[in-house]
């Protein structure tokens, strides 16, 4: 067994982020996020790295604007309402086709909600969030070790395909410590030709999303729209368990995940056949992955800390196929595992 | 199959944030699945700090402990919040030099009198994280020693020495303790 | 009979034809930044920032590596570049609503940090590229399509003086404000936007021209009724003055 470290998942996500190479930290503080921020303080600097306290969670996303323009690997991270704030700059990332990484460690809302775990800010990630009509890439960590693995692949992906990625974590995740075995430096991005460097001895690159001449918008819509539906054929990251023999489909991300998968342990000793297949990537949806369950599970079984968001998505997937049940919590509440135990026991006797 | 789960509370300053982190680092050596949960933000400040830590060796699904094995309440808000979810068989070690809980399953260390003895009331903590382990015997006593010591090495000597005998005593007590009817399923 | 070129197009001026309207103050200001990239030799190392208003598509004209830049964001998006790539020559090119309604925030916390960067901020008292409505610079009495009788400052407030505020703060290195109406002054403009490039250049820290600019359409003047509409009445409410200047020569 490797080196492991006791370590929260926020810290942990934040030690990833280094490592993954990045370059730039720019954020606001914010409930349960604020391990996150602080570790960057104390660690970016003694890297010769960027740390900026902004005055606000939208100059935080500008500046993360800035120095993705400027070619480096820049992240901000957040909290729900602080992840509200820089819709706008998001939507000019996702426009101007900049790579940058953005972490929401979800608390609940609407408004300033409490800072107590929550998924509801599902729909705001997975549809963009901001105005205009574009995608980001989201990854779901359900662990520290998650937490402290993905900003990497959040990177890479985010220079592949020049888009913003967000990692969408939730408080009780971002606040709990487990151990964690620390990844190794990750490898230096590929070199950048359209990122501002100054026009030494080449013509002048211009980052921009304003494209007022006629036509041009469109054109460079069916261009981000193309790239997206590569990204949905490339890039759907799913993890499935007990899936083999389930009548049951428990599909379920991030805190929920870990909670359906305690539920799970306790239905199969009782002989219910459930399994679960929980998204890594909520953007783009693993439809296909719980398509390809369908000829055998005989219904699905959504849980979520929301009133039902991404139960939308898996309905899309399922097209009626077969029932799609839901249980989920709001408002900061978490339910125990007995209680989605007992959902399972329900959905089980419905068959 | 070993699985603990376990809340430590007290009030704010009173280092049980501190002793069940200190639990969570020793016990990733032993078992592959550790979790720590801390209380954060405003209920920070709402006078009670606790937090929740399990040790198992199967995958933790929730880091959410509802009834625990074990519970260190360090003062009266803590029992009067927590004690009602002891379960028959399961234990809560009480600080009772700050509180009063007289109920099967509790075993009352005098922690406060006990560090002052020692010299400072601040090695409370460190008194019933001795005492806890010396009953339980969930990581290694040297290590556990060990952890105790460096944690306060950057205080000096006295510091050390302190903590060390604290968590001397209570070991000593929490090993010799008895707890009728405590163990009973 | 030989033939001396007295005067060129600065090579980082791009050949283009400006979309500005006749007698606007925007086609100047970018001669002379143009003007400096070339005398300092920066073309190689200098990114630029152009946030929403008229002069957002600067790069169309101004041959430098450019970002454009959210309404008001342009201070954030300058202090990511800047401190991402500190070897090189930054500047953000805001104008009066931008920087001094929607952007407020933004452009006294990177004055406030001191942001090694360089602010060409240009006042012409109202609202260009939306269809001139009222600005936090529209004077007293001055008619926009917002305030159709006149700025009424009982209900809106009096002009702000970004210079005055900014200069109450300790770390900027440079703040100034010039204006554009005469030949005179769009020399004595080059020679404080030379002062703050000089800032810059010698890590001195923020420093920010203020340049009052005639904007004729909504203004509602004629070209050379507006540039001494600047002369009279702006630069009697915007004092042109040197605030603070910490370059050496």
């Amino acid at each position: 067994m490797s080196k492991r470290v006791l370590t929260s998942g926020n810290e942990a996500l934040a030690e990833g982020a280094i490592r993954a190479g990045c370059d730039c930290y720019f954020g606001y503080p914010i409930t349960p996020q604020n391990e996150l921020i602080t570790y960057m303080a104390v660690h970016m600097p003694r890297l010769k790295r960027v740390f900026v306290q902004a005055e606000s969670e939208v100059a935080a996303i500008n500046m993360v604007y800035g120095a993705a323009a400027a070619g480096k690997r820049a992240m901000t991270s957040s909290s729900s309402p602080g992840i509200s704030l820089k819709q706008e700059g998001i939507s000019y990332l996702a426009g101007a086709e900049l790579p940058a990484l953005i972490v929401n460690v979800q608390r609940a809302g609407p408004g300033l909600g409490s800072i107590e775990p929550s998924q509801s800010d599902y729909w705001q990630a997975t549809r963009g969030g901001g105005h205009g009509g574009y995608r980001v890439i989201v990854l779901a960590p359900y662990n520290a070790q998650e937490m402290h693995d993905q900003p990497a692949l959040a990177f890479d992906l985010a220079d592949k395909y020049r888009i913003p990625v967000m990692i969408l974590s939730d408080g009780q995740i971002g606040q709990m410590m487990e151990p964690v075995v620390l990844r190794e430096e990750s490898p230096c991005p590929p070199p950048k030709p359209w990122a501002l460097t100054g026009a030494k001895d080449r013509p002048h690159n211009i980052v921009r999303s304003y494209l007022p001449r006629a036509g041009l918008l469109e054109v460079h819509n069916k261009r981000l729209h193309a790239k997206y539906a590569q990204i949905e054929k490339n890039e759907v990251r799913a993890e499935a368990s007990d899936l083999d023999d389930a009548k049951i489909m428990v599909v379920a991300y991030g805190t929920s995940a870990r909670l359906a998968g305690g539920a799970i342990v306790q239905a199969r000793k009782q002989g219910i056949a459930a399994g679960m297949l929980r998204p890594i990537t909520l953007w783009p949806f693993p439809t296909a992955p719980i398509q390809s369950c369908l000829d055998r599970v005989k219904a699905v079984l959504v849980v979520e800390l929301s009133a039902g968001q991404m139960v939308e998505d898996v309905r899309l997937a399922v097209t009626g196929k077969v029932p799609v049940h839901f249980f989920g919590r709001v408002g900061g509440g978490v339910p125990s595992i007995a209680d989605v135990h007992e959902k399972i026991r329900e959905v089980a006797t419905s068959l | 199959m070993r699985n603990y789960e376990m809340i430590f509370s007290g009030s704010g300053g009173q280092g049980l944030m501190f002793i069940g982190k200190m639990l969570a680092k020793l016990a990733i050596e032993e078992y592959p699945h550790v979790t720590f949960l801390p209380t954060y933000g405003a209920e920070v400040r709402s006078g009670t700090s606790y937090c929740n830590v399990k040790l198992s060796d199967e995958p933790i699904a929730t880091p959410v402990v509802d009834y625990p094995d074990v519970m260190v309440l360090m003062n009266q808000p803590s029992v009067d919040r927590f004690l009602p979810r002891l379960r028959l068989g399961k234990i809560a070690f009480v600080n009772s030099s700050l509180a009063a809980a007289t109920c099967t399953g509790v075993i009352e260390i005098p922690a406060n009198r006990i560090a002052l003895e020692l010299g400072d009331v601040q090695a409370a903590n460190v008194v019933m994280f001795g005492a806890m382990l010396g009953r339980e015997r969930l990581v290694d006593l040297t290590k556990a020693l060990e952890a105790v010591k460096a944690s306060s090495a950057r205080k000096g000597d006295k510091a050390v020495l302190l903590n060390q005998q604290a968590f001397d005593k209570g070991w000593e007590l929490g090993s010799a303790a008895r707890c009728p009817f405590a163990k009973t399923t | 009979m030989t033939e001396t070129a007295l005067y060129t197009r600065p090579q980082s001026l791009l050949d283009m034809d400006m979309f500005y309207c006749p007698g606007c103050g925007h086609g100047i200001v970018h001669k002379l930044i143009a003007e400096l990239i070339d005398e300092f030799d920066l073309r190689g190392r200098t990114i630029a920032v152009a946030p929403v208003g008229c002069s957002v598509t600067a790069y169309d004209y101004l041959d430098v590596d450019f970002s454009e830049s959210a309404h008001g964001r342009a201070p954030a998006v300058a202090t990511g570049i800047k401190r991402a790539r500190p070897d090189c020559f930054v500047f953000a090119y805001q104008g009066d609503g931008d920087l001094a309604s929607i952007g407020m925030a933004e452009i006294i916390h990177a004055a406030n940090r001191g942001e090694n960067y360089t602010t060409i901020f240009i006042n012409n008292t109202v609202y260009g590229m939306t269809g001139g409505q009222m600005a936090p610079t529209t004077l007293p009495g001055q008619k926009a399509s917002t305030c159709p009788e006149g700025r009424d400052p009982v209900t809106t407030g009096y002009p702000i003086r970004i210079c005055e505020m900014l200069n109450t703060l300790q770390a900027p290195a440079m703040i100034a404000r010039t204006m554009v109406d005469s030949p005179a002054n769009v020399r004595k403009t080059k020679q404080l936007l030379k002062k703050a490039f000089q800032c810059q250049l010698q890590g001195k820290g923020f420093s920010l021209v203020e340049i009052l600019s005639p904007c004729p359409v909504y203004m509602r003047m004629e070209p050379k009724a507006a540039m001494e509409h600047v002369r009279k009445n702006v630069s009697a409410y915007f004092p042109v003055k040197v605030f603070r200047e910490l370059a050496t020569e």
